[in-house]
């Protein structure tokens, strides 16, 4: 990377969309800002999002990251004016000097901060506010407060939009709803003209019936067996190659005494299927005299 | 001089990609682009939809008249974070609007898609996106909102009713459904978007159907057969139609083969060995004789936004069989006279019954289905609908 690309990089760090949060849409402004400028951007978000990287800046890591990301870009960034506070044992004060450090090492840096919630530590406003060329606050009053813990007032202003606001979404009227179905006709006569509403109302009728005559029959009993997949091992792959090793690595360790217990379950479910299709069945085919074909097995087909 | 620039913003694109939303985005690009629109679709790498690894290379193309533009997917770990989201959102178990992104944002992101959405969507005269619940739809709307036209292809689904939802649906600048209950049903998710209707979805019409062909390449012999088309999974209602197809032809005897084509596994339970065939995936223009060659078609599945499958069954001549617990299809069904709904295994069973024994009746209805298709379903018309729509944008 040549100086002068560098030069022209910036990285954003911010909330960002999909998260539909006022601080996702004042960054994607921000982005937008600078690609509308032909700058080559790096977004970093806190959680995943739409962004480039993301880099959770609460702990040391996400600090880290953050100061490795910047290199010597210029940064632009959108922080919880919590990481200002002054609570927080060594894992908080380690991801906040990361911070400070992605601050120091940016060419430039302009810090966004939505209202303070608590009174800022003068340690960590000038550990990394002190190293940013600009600091836009929300209010008169948080720049007081900033200027008090011993940042420089030049370097503050105060923020045009209140960009940390949720824009509300008014509800939008609806529309009109579909019809109701029409209610099905009685007709009793089924022909080759009749609608589908009598069809279906045969249809209805019929296994109304069905259900009557098959209640306590034992040919359905085999049915959830039937549906019910055979037992096979779990798969032995993964997507990260070592835990597809291991996998099949303790399949073939316990192998001997797995696949006796797989087969004799299998074995067990294929007697029961059989010994329940065997009982008799009633159920004649519909409008028709002749017993019903009670297997599964294809008729021969005549064409050959 | 074209009509506009329109971009069209699909999860994948590709022949061999199967999902009814794809195909739309798909059809719907080419459509417009051989209506004087510059389109260009704006897609990932990704060909499997459950790994969503990059198995095409990015860069861009073009596609007979449109451009093509792929970028590379994300995905982060840990996995099994978003595992644990997923079952509590199936659960319908609290879940926070953060968890909810993370964990769609757990399956793919793609942050290369989005910020070309950024610098270019505005170029664009609108930005189309589709289906809801992938992360393409989600952040590229939320990138050109003022520009988003949404397809949701809403189901009523645990999914549905996540918060991340509602923007998609009340924030683009027109959302297109594909039929009226999917229509009603995101009134009933929260606020709909003031510019939106149900636009429907086209179907393409084959020049000719060759059914004994079909049979022949595919040693069907002259058995009767009941057609599925889809993902064989689950939550198509694979199982519920093995279950119910077994239940009937060991109940009733049916004379009738079920022949299943897509993706998934298609066999069936030992039981059922010879009965059940599954074709595997078929080539887009060998699907048509499937459904000409079919005694009838089923549809099992409730999670269907519009069910192209079924319309291209009419438009074979065949009669269409479908789950009443869909309200699309039951829809459909209901509003051209021409199919069928079944509510429990016993109603299917008798059903297929009447497929074997009063074919004639069945044809009758297939043939209002056909009827239905050609009136409200053709590309010709659906197009007409989203040009209208697309002139309503400034």
């Amino acid at each position: 990377v040549t100086a002068g690309t560098e030069a022209r990089r910036v990285v954003v760090y911010g909330e960002y969309p999909p998260f539909p949060t006022a601080g996702a849409a004042a960054t994607l402004a921000t982005v937008q800002a600078l690609l509308a400028d032909d700058r080559d951007i790096q977004v970093v978000s806190p959680k995943p999002s739409a962004a480039h990287h993301h880099a959770e800046i609460g702990s040391p890591k996400g600090g880290a990251r953050l100061a490795a990301l910047v290199g010597g870009a210029e940064l632009v960034a959108r922080f919880d004016p919590g990481i200002l506070g002054a609570s927080g044992g060594a894992g908080p004060a380690a991801a906040r000097a990361g911070v400070a450090l992605a601050v120091r090492r940016a060419s430039a840096c302009t810090i966004h901060l939505s209202p303070l919630t608590a009174p800022p530590a003068g340690k960590w406003v000038r550990a990394i506010l002190g190293g940013a060329d600009r600091v836009v606050v929300a209010s008169e009053e948080d720049a007081a407060r900033l200027r008090a813990a011993g940042l420089d007032a030049a370097r503050l202003s105060v923020a045009d939009e209140p960009w940390w606001l949720q824009a509300v979404v008014a509800a939008l009227p609806g529309a009109a709803r579909p019809t109701e179905f029409a209610s099905l006709p009685d007709v009793s006569v089924l022909g080759d003209d009749a609608s589908r509403e009598a069809i279906e109302s045969e249809v209805r009728r019929w296994a109304a019936i069905s259900r009557q005559r098959d209640e306590g029959s034992s040919t359905s009993a085999s049915m959830p067996l039937q549906v019910l997949p055979p037992l096979t091992p779990g798969p032995a792959t993964s997507s990260r190659r070592w835990v597809g090793r291991v996998r099949r690595l303790v399949q073939r360790l316990l192998a001997g005494q797995i696949d006796p217990i797989v087969d004799q379950v299998n074995s067990l479910r294929r007697a029961t299927i059989e010994a329940i299709d065997a009982l008799p069945v009633g159920r004649p085919a519909m409008g028709s005299d002749t017993a019903a074909n009670q297997t599964l097995s294809p008729p021969v087909d005549t064409d050959g | 001089m074209g009509k506009g620039r329109i971009a069209f913003v699909t999860p994948r694109y590709g022949e061999e990609v199967v999902g009814g939303s794809e195909a739309v985005m798909r059809e719907a690009a080419h459509g417009l682009a051989g209506r004087g629109w510059e389109v260009e679709i704006l897609t990932t790498c990704a060909r499997d939809h459950y790994t969503w690894a990059n198995d095409y290379p990015a860069g861009d193309f073009s596609a007979a008249d449109v451009t093509v533009r792929r970028f590379r997917t994300v995905r982060d770990r840990p996995y099994f974070a978003r595992e644990a989201l997923l079952r509590r959102v199936l659960a319908g178990a609290p879940v926070t609007p953060q968890e909810e992104l993370i964990w769609l944002g757990g399956k793919f992101r793609v942050p290369d898609l989005f910020h070309h959405l950024v610098l270019h969507g505005r170029s664009f005269r609108g930005v189309v996106l589709s289906p809801y619940l992938l992360w393409t739809t989600l952040a590229g709307a939320a990138a050109v909102p003022e520009r988003a036209i949404a397809i949701p292809c809403l189901h009523d689904e645990p999914y549905a009713y996540l918060s991340v939802v509602r923007p998609l649906l009340a924030r683009s600048a027109q959302v297109w459904f594909l039929s009226e209950p999917e229509h009603a049903l995101a009134h009933r998710l929260g606020p709909v978007a003031a510019d939106h209707e149900a636009i429907g979805c086209g179907v393409a019409i084959p020049e000719g159907y060759d059914p004994e062909g079909f049979r022949a390449r595919h040693g069907l012999g002259s058995r009767p057969f009941v057609l599925y088309a889809g993902r064989r999974e689950g939550g198509k209602g694979w199982d519920d139609l093995l279950r119910g197809y077994v239940g009937a032809v060991g109940r009733l005897g049916i004379d009738l083969d079920l022949v299943s084509v897509g993706v998934g596994d298609g066999s069936g339970p030992p039981g059922a060995a010879g009965r059940v065939i599954d074709l595997g995936f078929l080539p887009y223009d060998e699907l048509p004789n499937a459904f000409a060659a079919a005694t009838a078609y089923i549809q099992p599945s409730r999670n269907e936004s519009f069910s192209r499958t079924v319309m291209e069954a009419w438009l074979a001549g065949t009669p269409v069989i479908a789950t009443g617990a869909g309200a699309v299809v039951a829809w459909h069904c209901e509003r051209s006279g021409g199919g069928l709904t079944y509510r429990d295994d016993d109603e299917l069973a008798e059903c297929l019954a009447l497929a074997v024994e009063a074919p004639g009746a069945l044809e009758a209805l297939a043939a209002r289905g056909r009827s239905y298709v050609l009136t409200h379903y053709t590309w010709d018309t659906v197009l007409d609908r989203m040009e209208e729509a697309l002139e309503r944008l400034p």
